[in-house]
């Protein structure tokens, strides 16, 4: 074991040779005292002058009141920290994944519901408009001028179906742009 | 497996709570560190003191030590603070002779000839007396004992290197500096009994 001390000195062990030469030193006094002797006849080799101040025993004593240093391993603590990356930013992907689609279906389902709604036909728009074409309001008239009764009701029909939207949007369950959307969309009319 | 490797594995292991491989750290390094605190603080006691507080500074800290760096440059960069911050605290101006240091240089630091000699003068009669048995030891070795572990010890030449040089297997030179290891550290331990037998 001692020859193992001398060659872990020179840094020529293998890894595993140098772990088990560590801690037998560690565990054996007499081994400690070899490591000792070595490095105080090295350090004399390569120093004139060397010093004899030993502060080693003051240390073992000071540090016999420290608390343990406990570091975790340098490699588990990277791969930790790898591994929770990822977690949260996969969390946060499927989070919006699962919002946008959520958001994404409801706001179909009510487009579709404003969409039947607000399918009309004709003949329907006729008769609900009918007070309207009969008596038109002061925007109407204006087209009266230039055009008949049918394109009047063409033109004023979407028109008043969007203005009648947006006066009870706040009555209506869905808000913003999706009303005006769906009543642009209705222009087919013209 | 080269020396930073084998601080890595000890400051791992300190990391983990082992104090034992802490402590051979230090005695790795203390003569070296007490030498560069030697630099900036004369009284041999304060530096003593100092190397004392590096090194509790860095088992303290031991936790932020990453291994980006050598075990001993960051060991150097806490012994320079604390030396500074304890001339600061008594009030002395850093001499003159720490502006030429570069922590960059901290591994490929040599301590030098020209460096006064430390502590008290029973510190440094010690000092000398066990530089002499070691010299000595060293002179009466076999030849191609006393070559092998200059090359290592001086030169800092590695086991193949050596091999090359000396034309023999790597086997050998390990063989060869262990045995030259054994023999003078057998000397300063028949020394220091016989010392304190007189003492008795």
């Amino acid at each position: 074991m001692r020859d193992k001390i001398s060659a872990l000195m020179d840094g020529e062990l293998d890894n595993k040779d140098m772990k088990d030469t560590i801690t037998q030193i560690e565990e054996l006094e007499e081994l400690q005292n070899k490591w000792r002797a070595y490095h105080l006849i090295g350090d004399a080799l390569r120093e004139p002058v060397i010093s004899k101040l030993n502060v080693t025993s003051d240390i073992r004593n000071t540090m016999g009141m420290e608390p343990d240093v406990l570091t975790p391993a340098l490699s588990n603590k990277g791969n930790k920290g790898k591994f929770f990356l990822f977690a949260a930013a996969a969390s946060i992907f499927v989070t919006v994944t699962v919002v946008a689609w959520i958001g994404g279906q409801t706001i179909e389902q009510e487009l579709n519901q404003v969409a039947d709604k607000a399918v009309i036909t004709p003949v329907e728009l006729k008769n609900k408009f009918a007070s309207t074409i009969e008596n038109p309001g002061p925007v109407l008239a204006k087209n009266e001028e230039s055009k008949d009764d049918k394109s009047a009701l063409r033109d004023s029909a979407p028109t008043q179906l969007n203005d009648y939207m947006f006066a009870h949007e706040e009555l209506t369950s869905i808000r913003g742009v999706s009303p005006y959307m769906r009543t642009v969309a209705s222009r087919p009319y013209k | 497996m080269g020396d930073r490797e084998i601080d890595q594995e000890l400051v791992e292991r300190a990391q983990k709570g082992d104090k034992k491989a802490f402590e051979l750290l230090v005695i790795k390094y203390q003569r070296k560190l007490i030498r560069l605190l030697s630099q900036f603080i004369r009284d041999s006691d304060e530096v003593e003191d100092v190397a004392q507080e590096t090194f509790i500074k860095a088992y303290r800290s031991l936790s932020s030590f990453r291994g980006d760096s050598a075990f001993y440059t960051w060991l150097y960069r806490i012994g320079i603070n604390a030396a500074k911050n304890f001339l600061v605290s008594q009030k002395r101006r850093v001499s003159k002779t720490s502006n030429g240091f570069d922590i960059e240089d901290a591994e490929n630091y040599e301590e030098g000839s020209h460096l006064r000699e430390l502590g008290t003068p029973e510190r440094e009669l010690i000092s000398k007396q066990v530089a002499k048995i070691i010299y000595q030891t060293l002179n009466e070795l076999p030849e191609e004992l006393r070559t092998a572990i200059t090359l290592r010890e001086i030169d800092g030449l590695s086991y193949e290197e050596i091999a090359n040089v000396m034309g023999c297997p790597t086997g050998t030179v390990r063989s060869r500096i262990f045995r030259a290891r054994e023999v003078i550290s057998g000397q300063l331990l028949s020394v220091r009994e016989g010392k304190q037998e007189k003492n008795k």
